[in-house]
């Protein structure tokens, strides 16, 4: 165990090619935080005694209590290894691994996000019982995209061997099946610059382990040590180690078939060689008096010696003892962290055509590739991080080059900054202080060189949640993040006594601030205040933090939660729709189309980098796959709601005087349209407003934007009006893994709330059926504990946002549940209950 | 056709305009009683009897319904405006105006009754009596009764414009008499007062067959305004008391109608907390706490979160939107200042009536309006402005880091001097801040800049010479609403 020293920590942050900067993903419960405190006992931070209970990286009250992950958490960890095999770029035989410990419940997904964007390595954490959830997919997706390598760890191998009482050929099946699930999702991401990132045991980037047991091992220790043992080659044993490689012990050779020519079937040498001896030694432990013999013996065997008073242990304890002196867990994960993960040197190289916006030849683009601590500085501000100091914060990123000082004077760039407008969103201020996170610790830094992740004092003010920060005056700023998770559930909160709304909103502004996903809305339409998040659980967390941390003192009501709508039309106008100014003259014809669904979903991906309408790419697309006029391509005037929602605005007319004139009033209320629409003033989705036709008047002052823009969005309430309107529920994909006799009861729930089971997988090597559904949001309030109470806790289930889906009853129709949806919607927002009739937006002529 | 007469006060009418020896009298009437000012026109002539006088009615206002429209009058010279209707007695026109509130009917036993079960006998602190419009012709009637068992009740009075300058004269005497008076009873001055609304009150029903009646009335509201001189004016109140700060001490109890805009007026500049309601038009009546009313809450919800909004605007629109701009100059110069301050722009934009249509010439480059006039409707305004439209209290409390939100937006919201000279020294600091500062100011020039460059029309193209020489054409005719070439489309 070497000692924990800050001076040596220090040091090697200005040696680039000895950091690893990594984070610790999986599906919820798989074993992460636990798994990492046999990381940090080994950096000699807590004791080895409590690794695998006490959770270090859980820093929050509520996470402890609830032994559940809800903000990553960073820390830094020195490590010397032999000097004798070091890796190839190394400087020296220690090492710096900055580790953050990531969340796993779904509606903390952007957390993920924020982690890994920082991040050069991925450790990838697999419950072996229970595989590969959906989840682990979404986070090992989020990875790759970022050209982030995973490793792999599977855990919790005790259960297999003590729960399941498996045999190691079963157990060999199930590491096999992990791996495979693992591997399909890293092959469909070929990418030349990450190069061969298949994971398999014997290139020695798969460990397997128990992170509460404290053990984990990778089959390149165990060919050292049997290489040592018979006086052969490592390599050689390594292959034998795994895969269909049979020990035939009549003819002393190794066999690629499962029995010999006799018929008798041989062991495979894994089963042999690797997790046999350890489910023997499980096996003998756990029956210590009857076989104090052998196991004394097998102890010997593997050099574990015991004190005396470890003897005496229990052998639940005693077992735990023993792995963690055989195989402790760090020494694996360690060593595959180092060997088997980039450095940032070697990293920044490739990842810097995903991150950084500006050409990739210029200073900066250079500075990042080279990891360059004298370049210009680069600094991600991935998170913000709350300081124990009420209402301030720390900006958490990655100095991808240059060297940042405290004091020094740099240039930030946030969320809104573009290169179009240089002068918003940027900001010239000086950094108090640099520090480094240590878990719930901070330790203060003069300097960080590029290549570490810190935390910065003093430009809180200036970042909403992410942003650039940089030395170089004409730098371009990073990519921004795009997030997996939508917030679509929402609670709308008011002070009990109205005084206290500016603290409120203050309040809802850090809250904001903290948490990449929550989005905190004001309505000033309907005087609603209102938090947005991934699902109930997430909001239930802000919530709190708002209580407790950012609003104290101050009572707050909270609304049930609800979800926004969103508003569509399911065919053409029925009629073309006209609508006049207010001073009768000027008219604006239009009729809406709905938007095809693929239409829809290029427009949303592509919208996430950058502004659509400069890619020609998906104009094209437009033409060649959905086969549109190119005419009317060319004249697409907007998109909204934001100028980049998932609508168009179209002109088809020909020949039209003046309406270059209007064409900036249209799209103004188009906008505005879009944004709150006809039914509920809901958000619009997937409607394409063609012009038909536009009559305007012949002297300017009476066609400007107070005339035009009324009439527009008259024009286009109207022609949604006609074109069978619909409201859209949001939909969560939600994966419940059940014990297969139970699982009715999960299909009668389901049946209930309106779920469609898409997919029933039972998981092999276990009594579990992974049933995917659809399930509308609005029907999952509570879902969980209906689910707890209807399996006796036995159902586990994870929801997460999928799709909007159109809610075929008509909303303008009494009695429907669209239409019941629709107004209590309009009445929560203030409005009258029931919308205008068509008349009223529709003129005649 | 009694009733009609009663209803609109005709024979008052009648008199006034005899009064004051008019000839071109203007009938203002919001559209809910546009119906019946042919009606009202038709009764006056025949009481009148007088060809030589004309009338004038004003269907379309260029005010809000609840102000008095000088300008539209002037058009027509009129020299004489009967305000009909809800009015926010916030005129300071010169020709003379009657306003005539449409009545409400009230029973006073049952109001007594409200009364007495909300506060039973017991003393409780000062209360303070605020009504609406539409019961002041039944108002001194149940405050005499209810003064009797509720001694610590005070009531308010309407401010109702001084018109006839020939009455002023002949209270100046009168007034001096009182005057001595005072002097005498200070301290009692209070209850001085309800006794001589006793006697009047007694005077008044021995006389209410009399034409005179209403001549009276008048007469003693000019008298009790002479006498309350000292006393608060606002939102066309004259209150009881003369230090604002002590409005609070009170409770403060609004008879008449829960969805009166004065009531909301008062409500959001005294704190909702202060408020118990009495409606007079429900069936139950019943005390309701202003605060607990659901509009109430939204209408602050709703100001707050515009207040938040114009935090972060850029450029913001200063609407003068009355007829009386001298008045508004130190107002005007006191937010051009808190702007400035702010490192915003302004923009001074002068209009009578602010509505959706004349605003939406400025939503390109402005983000925000703040408007100088009427407050009383602004706030209740339910149409769409495209951006958010704000009171200068609302933006003082936005912009100016001094202050603290205790709830309320004051709508009688006037800087003194103070304050605009606390502004300009405030200023004059700011030309020495650091580097940055200046730096932030000119991003937000620049940004004003680049925001008139992204516009897709920058005016007329002028193409001379380049068009050909054709013959004229013949043109549109017919209506706007439907030119005679038109088809339908459908």
């Amino acid at each position: 165990m070497s000692k924990y020293s800050l001076e040596k920590i220090l040091e090697l942050m200005n040696h680039p090619s000895n950091i690893r900067n990594i984070s610790v993903i999986a599906h919820v419960d798989h074993g992460k935080t636990t798994l990492t405190d046999s990381m940090v006992s080994k950096a000699g931070i807590i004791s080895t005694k409590l690794a695998g209970e006490k959770r270090v990286m859980d820093t929050r009250k509520d996470e402890q209590l609830r032994c559940i992950t809800i903000k990553s958490t960073a820390i830094s960890l020195y490590y010397e290894l032999d000097e004798q095999s070091l890796p190839q770029d190394s400087d020296g035989n220690s090492f710096l691994i900055n580790l953050i410990d990531s969340p796993g419940h779904v509606d903390f997904s952007s957390e993920v996000t924020a982690a890994l964007r920082v991040s050069d390595g991925a450790l990838v954490v697999v419950d072996c019982v229970s595989g590969a959830f959906v989840q682990t997919e979404t986070v090992l997706n989020q990875a790759l995209s970022e050209r982030v390598k995973p490793v792999l760890m599977i855990n919790k191998v005790d259960r297999a061997i003590l729960e399941l009482q498996l045999e190691p050929e079963e157990i060999y099946q199930q590491f096999v099946k992990v791996i495979e699930s693992i591997n399909v999702i890293i092959s469909s991401y070929e990418d030349e610059y990450l190069g061969d990132i298949i994971i398999g045991p014997t290139k020695s980037n798969v460990a397997f382990g128990a992170g509460k047991q404290g053990w984990s091992f990778t089959l390149n220790q165990f060919a050292e040590m049997y290489a040592k043992k018979w006086n052969m080659p490592k390599e050689k044993i390594l292959k034998r180690l795994w895969g269909d490689n049979f020990w035939d012990p009549k003819r002393k050779k190794w066999v690629k078939t499962k029995k010999d020519k006799e018929g008798n079937v041989l062991e495979r040498g894994f089963c042999k060689y690797v997790i046999g001896p350890i489910c023997q030694l499980f096996k003998l432990v756990n029956q210590k008096e009857k076989n104090e013999k052998a196991l004394n013996k097998l102890l010997n065997g593997i050099g574990v010696k015991l004190t005396n008073e470890e003897r005496e242990e229990e052998s639940k304890e005693l077992l735990v003892t023993i792995m963690k002196k055989f195989l402790p867990a760090a020494d694996a994960l360690i060593e595959m962290i180092i060997y088997h993960l980039p450095s940032p040197k070697v990293a920044q190289r490739y990842r810097v055509q995903n991150l950084y916006a500006g050409d990739q030849n210029d200073e900066c683009a250079q500075a990042i590739a080279n990891c360059d601590p004298d370049g210009p500085v680069m600094m991600y501000v991935s998170k913000m991080i709350p300081t124990k100091k009420k209402g301030r914060f720390y900006a958490f990123g990655r100095v991808f080059s240059g060297t940042i000082k405290s004091g020094q004077k740099v240039t930030i760039l946030g969320q809104n900054y573009s290169a179009e407008f240089p002068k918003k969103d940027r900001f010239i201020t000086k950094v108090q202080n640099t520090v480094l996170m240590m878990g719930n610790k901070i330790e203060p830094l003069i300097k960080c060189c590029c290549g570490n992740m810190i935390g910065l004092v003093g430009v809180d003010d200036y970042l909403v949640k992410t942003g650039t920060i940089t030395t170089h005056e004409n730098a371009y700023p990073f990519k921004q993040m795009s997030f997996t998770v939508s917030p679509v559930v929402r609670i709308a909160i008011k002070p009990k006594k109205i005084q206290n709304l500016p603290k409120l909103i203050e309040g809802m502004q850090k809250l904001e601030k903290a948490d990449s996903c929550v989005k905190c809305l004001i309505d000033e339409k309907s005087g609603e205040y209102i938090i947005a998040g991934a699902g109930e659980l997430h909001l239930e967390i802000c919530l709190k933090d708002l209580k407790d941390d950012y609003c104290k003192g101050i009572e707050i009501i909270s609304s049930d939660p609800v979800v926004s709508f969103s508003e569509t039309v399911t065919q053409e106008s029925s009629q073309v729709c006209l609508a006049k100014s207010a001073n009768n003259h000027n008219r604006l014809f239009v009729k809406a189309y709905p938007l095809e669904e693929g239409i829809i979903n290029t427009i949303e991906k592509v919208n996430k980098d950058q502004k659509i309408y400069s890619t020609n790419n998906f104009l094209n697309t437009l033409t060649t796959k959905y086969s549109w006029d190119k005419k009317f391509v060319k004249k697409i005037w907007a998109f909204g709601p934001e100028q980049t929602g998932p609508n168009l605005l179209i002109d088809t007319t020909k020949g039209i005087q003046y309406l270059n004139e209007i064409k900036s009033a249209c799209s103004a209320g188009f906008q505005s349209f879009t944004g709150v629409g006809v039914l509920c003033n809901e958000p619009v989705r997937g409607v394409k407003i063609e012009i038909k036709d536009v009559k305007l008047h012949a002297d300017s002052i009476h066609r400007g934007e107070n005339q035009v823009i009324p009439m527009a969005i008259n024009s286009f309430y109207a022609s949604e009006l006609t074109a069978k309107p619909r409201l859209m529920e949001p939909i969560f994909l939600c994966e419940i893994s059940v014990p297969k006799y139970i699982s009715g009861q999960v299909y009668n729930l389901l049946n209930q709330k309106r779920g469609i089971v898409l997919s029933e997988i039972p998981k092999e090597g276990s009594n579990l059926v992974i049933i995917k559904s659809d399930l509308p949001i609005i029907e999952s309030f509570g879902f969980n504990a209906d689910l707890r109470s209807a399996t006796q806790g036995k159902a586990f289930e994870q929801c997460v946002f999928d799709h909007w889906e159109v809610v075929e009853e008509d909303p303008l129709k009494e009695g429907t549940r669209a239409n019941k949806w629709m107004k209590e919607t309009r009445v929560r927002k203030g409005l009258e209950p029931v919308p205008f009739p068509l008349e009223h937006y529709h003129d005649k002529l | 056709m009694e009733n009609f007469d009663e209803q609109f006060s005709i024979t008052k009418t009648v008199e006034f305009i005899q009064k004051n020896k008019s000839t071109r009298v203007i009938l203002q009437l919001p559209p809910k009683l546009l119906q019946f000012s042919s009606k009202i026109e038709k009764h006056l002539k025949k009481a009148l009897k007088n060809d030589k006088i004309s009338f004038f009615i004003l269907a379309g206002a260029s005010t809000r319904h609840c102000c008095v429209d000088t300008v539209s009058s002037a058009r027509v010279f009129g020299d004489l405006i009967v305000h009909y209707g809800h009015s926010c007695l916030s005129s300071t026109a010169q020709i003379p105006i009657l306003n005539i509130f449409i009545p409400t009917k009230i029973s006073i036993q049952n109001i007594i009754s409200a009364f007495e079960t909300e506060f039973s006998t017991q003393k409780t602190k000062q209360m303070i009596l605020f009504y609406s419009t539409e019961v002041e012709n039944s108002i001194s009637g149940l405050y005499l009764q209810l003064n009797k068992t509720f001694p610590n009740l005070k009531r308010t009075l309407l401010n109702l414009p001084k018109n006839e300058k020939e009455k002023v004269k002949k209270f100046e005497q009168k007034q001096e008499q009182e005057q001595e008076q005072e002097q005498e009873q200070e301290q009692e001055q209070e209850q001085e007062k309800e006794q001589e609304q006793e006697k009047e009150q007694e005077k008044e029903k021995a006389k209410e067959e009399e034409k005179e009646q209403e001549k009276e009335k008048e007469k003693e509201k000019e008298k009790e305004k002479e006498k309350e001189k000292e006393n608060l004016k606002i939102f066309g109140r004259v209150l009881p008391i003369t230090d604002i700060t002590q409005l609070s001490k009170n409770q403060l109890i609004w008879l008449g109608s829960s969805t009166n805009p004065t009531l909301f007026s008062l409500a959001l500049t005294f704190g909702a907390e202060n408020f118990l309601v009495l409606d007079p038009e429900k069936e139950y009546l019943e005390f309701e706490k202003m605060e607990r009313m659901q509009p109430m809450r939204r209408i602050l919800m709703k100001r707050y979160a515009l207040i938040e909004k114009a935090k972060k605007s850029e450029n913001i629109g200063i609407v003068v939107g009355t007829t009386n701009p001298k008045k508004d100059l130190q107002i005007v110069k006191y937010l051009q200042l808190l702007i400035k301050n702010s490192k915003k722009k302004s923009q001074v934009i002068s209009m009578g009536v602010v509505k959706s249509l004349k605003l939406g010439n400025f939503v390109h480059d402005l983000d925000l309006f703040v408007v100088i006039g009427c407050n009383e409707s602004l706030i209740l305004d339910q149409s769409d402005y495209y951006r958010p439209v704000l009171v200068p209290d609302e933006l003082d409390l936005a912009l100016n880091h001094d202050r603290e939100w205790d709830g309320t937006i004051n709508l009688n919201f006037y800087p003194n001097h103070d304050m605009i000279a606390n502004l300009e020294k405030k200023l004059k600091q700011s030309f020495d801040l650091i580097l940055i500062e200046q730096q932030n100011q000119k991003q937000i020039e620049n940004l004003i800049i680049s925001r008139s460059e992204t516009r897709s029309f920058k005016g007329l193209e002028t193409r001379l010479g380049e068009n050909k020489v054709t013959k004229i054409e013949e043109g549109l005719s017919g209506r706007a609403s439907q030119y005679q070439d038109e088809i339908d489309l459908n």
